[in-house]
């Protein structure tokens, strides 16, 4: 049985699709992205604006009214049209999940996929780079590292492809570690072979 | 004094940190995007399976879970454990493992909750084998017939809903009517068989009962020296559903360990069916699977025949040995193996042709284990045309049907015999009880035929009289009181009087003081008639020395009663 989230996801793409086919056709899909990203930012940081979006308390009209309003002349037409179009059919809600859906063909198109990276410290760019040119070669397609910075980590990397994490933090090792010596002393004092004890 | 050699400990633990070797790890990870009531959403893990353990928040030690539904971008899964400290956002580790559960001797005398986890406070689980908590089934050739008694220790059950091993025995009926105490009474008497060939390992599932119901259910087998040979599991109904869920199936597995790996019989009680049956409706709506008849999911059936299918009776494999061969002989002599029933046909022909003087057979140990399922269900008000009892019905090798009515009258064990039903019967009983079962149940069924005259009070010629002089008798001689289990040739005796019309002259009040009498003075006058009723499971041989032995009791048995009588008024 699908949720609602995933007949919404599916709604999504469809207006993903459509929109990168039209933004292909006039060679303006770049720069697309790059406004539609930032719109997508503005509303995930507004909750007030999120909500008139979505909420179903708010006449179509009036916001269909709001949103000309708002937008003409700040962004491109292109853009202007999809909220509005997404608006008539009362799914102005869904605009992130658009977004998202774009951005997965959009990167698809351009052999593009996300990386997730964690480290300890702040990257330097030279192993940005390194670590950049690594995994590209690895995965075949431009990797664009999305960068975290948690001191929990103690050092090392965690790397996350797709569904895939390779976690190569001193915190882990070290927990392992624990767990191994834990286990392997066990072992050792169940087996007999030394004299833990003196007199 | 003794004091720890730190230098020792010292040295072994550096050794282990020299010899680690750290590594990179690889794993499959997704994000919670809904967590609650027991169940969360996971997006990612595509190549996740469908019943695939997962693992939130921390890959080795994180609260478990399972997947339930697999969706086009999304994953159902059900928590098990506490989901309190799951967020939105949290890791989702996937496993590639199914679920799993501890299973062995470490398990047995344990309070343990349906991942193995202890909750009797007696330690940490240590066992090196595990078993998954869904198995396949055996298929028909790796079964037999079901051909050997599991003795409740209940005279109206095995005398005539008798209970083979490998059974699957429903215990079915409203709330407060006596359903749990059948099956503990059951487990209590297996007591006797504990350390011999004949022992019985048991399982009590409690599935969404009070806990302190548990409890005391565990204390009165601690009392009864049951906890030797029991394991409980417990998924309290303050327990998350997805542990209500799996607790019948984990008590299957443990059962299932010592039947297929151990050879030996098992029994398993479902307390009960119809909680597991709410808890998993619960997660079902909960997912979002679509709701069916009385809001269960569509395969709420399933969920109890495949837990149900695991009970059987494994086929016994046989070789042909020489006399004097060791004890752990695994060949034959002629490298058969005989299966099952024809097998055994088949070995003793056999060892007929190669000469019995010479040449024995041999039970392969490991083989010919069972387990045998109670199921409980509760109905309510008595309707057991209602849906989830109906199922279970339809799965069942039978049913024992208490009612209410029955138990306030003072019936009890309030098992109406006329429509509880035992579809193995008598090919699993005991042979001498096989023979004086049959006139009980002419004699219960004349009595219900009858039995409305009786309330009527009028004047009655003597054949009907007698027969509801008799049947008043037998139905006051199968009453017994709980956590009293009776031994099968005690059983054999009781019933044998009553059938044979030495109870007819009687008070119906004083059915039960003559039985108790009876019982005592055979044990202790006449050990050996008891012992060959035992051992022989034949009536013929003893039954004229029983006949002798009644007859001579009665008038001993009225004289105690006069004194008893006088004493009381003087």
């Amino acid at each position: 049985m699908a949720s609602e989230q995933d007949t919404s996801l599916a709604a999504a793409d469809i207006y993903a699709e459509s929109l990168l086919e039209l933004a292909d056709e006039r060679g303006i899909a770049e720069e697309l992205f790059g406004e539609f990203e930032s719109l997508v930012a503005y509303i995930e940081s507004d909750e007030g604006f999120a909500g008139f979006l979505a909420s179903s308390a708010v006449d179509d009209d009036d916001r269909r009214e709001s949103l000309r309003r708002i937008f003409a002349g700040r962004i491109s037409e292109i853009l202007l049209n999809l909220l509005l179009v997404l608006n008539d059919h009362n799914r102005a809600g869904i605009v992130p999940l658009v977004f998202d859906r774009f951005k997965a063909r959009f990167d698809e198109q351009h052999n593009r996929q996300d990386v997730y990276v964690a480290s300890a410290v702040p990257l330097d760019d030279d192993q940005r780079a390194e670590i950049g040119a690594g995994v590209s070669a690895a995965i075949g397609k431009e990797a664009v590292l999305v960068e975290r910075v948690d001191p929990e980590l103690l050092g090392g990397l965690i790397i996350k492809v797709g569904d895939t994490q390779f976690d190569g933090s001193l915190r882990r090792k070290l927990a392992r570690m624990r767990e191994f010596v834990k286990e392997r002393g066990r072992q050792e004092i169940l087996s007999g072979k030394h004299d833990f004890w003196v007199d | 004094m003794t004091r720890i050699n730190a230098d020792e400990i010292r040295s072994v633990i550096k050794e282990e940190i020299a010899q680690y070797r750290p590594e990179i790890e690889v794993a499959e990870v997704g994000r919670v995007l809904e967590v609650g009531d027991g169940i969360a959403r996971v997006y990612g893990l595509k190549r996740a399976m469908a019943g695939e353990l997962l693992r939130f928040k921390d890959k080795d030690r994180g609260p478990a879970g399972q997947v339930f539904n697999l969706e086009m971008n999304s994953i159902g899964a059900v928590i098990l454990g506490d989901y309190l400290d799951i967020k939105e956002g949290d890791d989702v580790f996937s496993t590639g493992l199914l679920l799993s559960v501890p299973v062995g001797e470490a398990l047995i005398g344990r309070v343990v909750d349906p991942l193995g986890n202890p909750l009797d406070g007696k330690g940490a689980i240590q066992s090196p084998h595990r078993r998954s908590l869904e198995y396949k089934a055996p298929g028909i050739a790796e079964r037999q017939p079901v051909n050997e008694p599991l003795q409740t220790g209940i005279k109206p059950i095995d005398s005539m809903i008798p209970i083979g091993r490998g059974q699957r025995e429903l215990i079915i009926g409203d709330r407060k009517t006596g359903k749990t105490a059948i099956a503990v009474d059951t487990i209590i008497n297996q007591k006797d068989n504990w350390g011999t060939d004949n022992a019985v390992i048991c399982v009590y599932v409690a599935v969404g009962q009070k806990e302190s119901t548990v409890a005391s259910v565990v204390e009165v087998l601690r009392e009864h020296g049951a906890m030797d040979y029991t394991i409980v599991v417990e998924a309290g109904s303050s327990d998350p559903a997805p542990l209500q869920y799996i607790a019948p199936y984990a008590g299957c597995a443990m059962a299932e360990y010592f039947m297929y790996d151990e050879g030996k019989a098992t029994l398993c009680v479902y307390d009960d069916l119809s909680k597991q049956a709410a808890a998993y409706r619960q997660l079902s709506l909960l997912l979002r699977r679509p709701p069916g008849r009385e809001a269960y999911p569509g395969d709420v059936f399933y969920l109890h025949s495949r837990l149900l299918e695991r009970s059987c009776k494994l086929a016994e494999e046989r070789i042909v040995v020489a006399k004097d061969a060791p004890e752990d002989t695994k060949q034959g002599v002629n490298g058969k193996v005989y299966i099952g029933v024809p097998g055994e046909w088949e070995s003793e022909a056999d060892v007929k042709e190669m000469g019995e003087d010479s040449h024995e057979v041999r039970t392969l140990p490991g083989t010919g284990g069972s387990l045998t399922a109670l199921p409980i269900i509760e109905t309510l008000e008595g309707e057991v045309s209602a849906y989830i009892p109906t199922n279970v019905i339809s799965i069942t090798d039978g049913q024992i049907y208490l009612e209410p009515d029955l138990f306030f009258a003072g019936v009890r064990p309030a098992v109406n015999v006329g429509i509880s039903v035992s579809r193995v019967g008598g090919k699993a009983q005991n042979r001498a009880m096989f023979g004086v079962a049959s006139s009980l149940r002419l004699d219960l069924a004349a009595y219900r035929e009858l039995e409305a005259f009786a309330q009527l009070g009028t004047e009655l010629d003597a054949a009907t009289q007698a027969q509801l002089d008799r049947g008043a008798r037998m139905v006051e001689l199968l009453k017994q009181p709980q956590y009293q289990p009776y031994h099968v040739v005690d059983q054999i005796i009781a019933i044998f009087a009553g059938v044979n019309g030495y109870l007819d002259d009687l008070p119906v009040s004083r059915v039960m003081a003559f039985e108790q009498a009876l019982l005592k003075h055979v044990r202790d006058e006449f050990p050996e008639v008891w012992q060959e009723l035992d051992e022989t499971k034949k009536l013929p041989p003893v039954e004229d020395r029983l006949h002798e032995i009644i007859k001579n009791f009665k008038p001993r048995f009225a004289e105690v009663a006069e004194e008893e009588g006088s004493g009381a008024s003087s």
